[in-house]
């Protein structure tokens, strides 16, 4: 095998040494770390890739039509998702 | 009254603030007379801005759901009113908009939710992976015939699998998007500052998320940015460690081809 | 399969649908896409590719607005045409809207007057599209809500001349007739009439919503929601239409609130009712 230096002391047959000395791994999603994965579809994925059609809408679909408070800012400080569920995350804790 | 004049009228009755009614924009008046249809076709219009409007809050709910998750629903679909107000679609491809979303999270949220921007655009890239298709990675065999020529190697490009982001982040969201896919949302999480990398890997509707250590990020991040195999391995220090992140990389299918560009003018090319 | 023609009553086919008809192969006739649901999408293009292997199909695009004063967006209809060149469909159609302007691009179809002017613009942009595409574009009659003083024909006036000057084809959507016809005033057996039978290369059916107008609620507008099973007024307008031009390839645009697969394949059964009966007569 050519020694020849890829990089100082780095050969393109160390590298496979020490590739071949890795567990071999069936697919990608078996990465050097195990990682959870996920099934995705039901969130993002083929179905949810972006929905352009040439449909008009009807007027009992228009729900994102909320009323614009007059003082905007009051909710965003209380948030009502998982947030409320977050332990320091604010910036008056970092 | 020319058709440019026409369109003028129109865009800016469909684009407007939804709070201003049709009759006091500009446009309206610009088109006063020239419409026909009802007692009062302007008022009509009112169905091109209600699609308008309420398919690209649609869109934007769609591409962002664990962040819906994540701050409610109501501050999800009033962050998005705004970003349609302020960054309306520029291309005719709606699956591609929002890109821009996380940016506008951070300008309005990032104070006091400080990891709803990293949330947010891990989410995007979530969405991007999970359409990503991958392709078959370069076998230990391919590099093995190509172990007499270091220094062409040293020069070439590789192309990392489609579906791969490598992503920097201030927050530990992950554990939050472990939540939201495991279904956990009873139980409080602990959020405190840690800077580091994440590295998305998708296709076709599967998608993984880790934490990878700095060295393997910067490694991965060289590649996809497109530097060659030696200013990648460059970036890592110790050479033993750099030759063991790319042969777990080549490994875990990383990699799918050696790019056929040129490296050099004087060198062959890969 | 790569090639081969649009014949009797398609459907659309829609991403929540994607996989189920890759994995069950149903007997539809024909399918037809909205190329921009696939533009950033590798994952649908490479499972919509494997399913045009074993079926005909036609593309529609929402995006290339041959209306628009500003100019086709070239980039766009680039991406187009590459799927296009891909996909090998056998109709290729767009709308008579416009949506792009000045750079922005407003989700929608906007509506045009139909003048010398406007007649000028957009053949000039179905010559663009024809020459980019390698091929005929079918051009859509709208689904109007307003129309303009300053018209000077009426809509199936200005799409024939459109057929004759550019040589594009018309795809005669039925229900928006429907929809045209109420919103505006007129009689949409008339307006069927009016069309050149020989220009007409596809035909549309899709559902709609009846609601107030927004300006009076003693009158009301009909919505081109595509949400909802074919309406009967569109069935009889169908029939004529079969009578006036013989059958047509016919598609079911079902694109909100998308039911089953199998709600989209009997709809599609009973246009295929109809274009049978329109071939015994004559």
């Amino acid at each position: 095998m050519n020694t020849r230096e890829l990089t100082k002391g780095l050969t393109i047959a160390s590298i496979i040494a020490a590739a071949a000395a890795l567990p071999a791994y069936a697919t990608p999603q078996q990465g050097p770390a195990k990682a959870p994965s996920f099934k995705s579809e039901k969130c993002y994925g083929i179905a949810k890739a972006g929905k352009n059609d040439c449909a008009a809408t009807g007027n009992n679909s228009c729900a994102g039509h909320s009323k614009v408070d007059a003082d905007k800012k009051a909710w965003i400080f209380v948030p009502a998702g998982y947030c409320e569920r977050i332990v320091g995350g604010n910036k008056s804790a970092m | 009254m020319r058709l440019a004049e026409v369109q003028d009228a129109l865009r800016e009755i469909v684009t407007a603030d939804p709070a201003r009614p049709i009759v006091s924009l500009r446009g309206a008046t610009a088109l006063a007379g020239q419409l026909v249809g009802g007692v009062r076709p302007s008022v009509r219009l009112a169905v091109h801005r209600r699609h308008y409007r309420a398919s690209l809050l649609e869109a934007l709910r769609t591409k962002f759901p664990a962040t819906a998750w994540l701050v409610g629903e109501p501050t999800l679909v009033a962050m998005a009113e705004e970003f349609v107000q302020q960054h309306p679609p520029r291309r005719p491809c709606i699956a591609e908009y929002g890109d821009s979303f996380p940016q506008h999270l951070a300008a309005r949220l990032g104070e006091t939710l400080p990891y709803v921007p990293d949330f947010a655009l891990v989410e995007w890239q979530l969405g991007q992976v999970s359409v990503a298709v991958d392709a078959p990675p370069l076998t230990l065999d391919t590099l093995s015939a190509l172990a007499g020529d270091d220094e062409v190697l040293a020069r070439c490009r590789v192309t990392v699998q489609h579906g791969w982001r490598v992503l920097p982040v201030r927050w530990p969201v992950e554990r939050l998007f472990e939540r939201f896919f495991t279904g956990d949302d009873t139980t409080p999480t602990e959020m405190a500052p840690a800077s580091g990398h994440l590295l998305l890997r998708g296709a076709r509707g599967e998608v993984t998320l880790e934490r990878v250590a700095p060295d393997r990020a910067r490694l991965l991040g060289a590649l996809l940015e497109g530097l060659t195999l030696a200013e990648a391995l460059a970036s890592v220090p110790d050479e033993t460690r750099a030759s063991l992140l790319l042969a777990e990389l080549i490994a875990g299918g990383a990699i799918t081809a050696l790019d056929a560009r040129r490296p050099a003018q004087d060198l062959p090319s890969c | 399969m790569i090639g081969r023609r649009v014949v009797g009553a398609g459907i659309g086919l829609r991403l929540p649908h994607l996989l189920e008809v890759a994995a069950t192969r149903p007997p539809v006739a024909w399918f037809e896409i909205h190329p921009e649901n696939f533009l950033a999408n590798p994952h649908g293009r490479e499972v919509l590719e494997d399913i045009a292997r074993d079926y005909p199909v036609s593309v529609h695009t929402v995006g290339v607005s041959v209306g628009s004063a500003h100019g086709v967006d070239r980039a766009h209809l680039a991406r187009v045409a590459e799927m296009v060149a891909a996909l090998d469909p056998d109709l290729v159609s767009g709308h008579l809207a416009w949506s792009t302007h000045e750079g922005d691009y407003l989700n929608d179809l906007l509506p045009l007057p139909y003048t010398e002017e406007t007649l000028n613009v957009v053949a000039r942009h179905l010559d663009e599209v024809q020459s980019a595409l390698g091929r005929t574009f079918v051009l859509e009659n709208p689904s109007s809500y307003v129309g303009f003083a300053g018209s000077t024909m009426r809509e199936p006036e200005f799409l024939n001349r459109l057929a004759a000057s550019s040589g594009c084809r018309l795809l005669l959507d039925v229900s928006n007739v429907v929809i045209s016809a109420h919103n505006l005033g007129y009689d949409p057996v008339a307006y069927v009439r009016e069309i050149d039978p020989g220009a007409v290369a596809e035909l549309h059916l899709g559902g709609f919503a009846e609601e107030e107008d927004p300006a009076t609620a003693e009158q009301t507008i009909l919505v081109d929601t595509h949400g909802a099973v074919v309406d009967a007024k569109s069935w009889a307008l169908y029939e004529t239409v079969l009578e006036h031009l013989g059958p047509r390839p016919t598609l079911i645009e079902w694109d909100n609130d998308i039911p089953a697969l199998h709600t989209l394949m009997a709809e599609a059964e009973t246009a295929r009712g109809h274009l049978e009966r329109c071939h015994a007569t004559r």
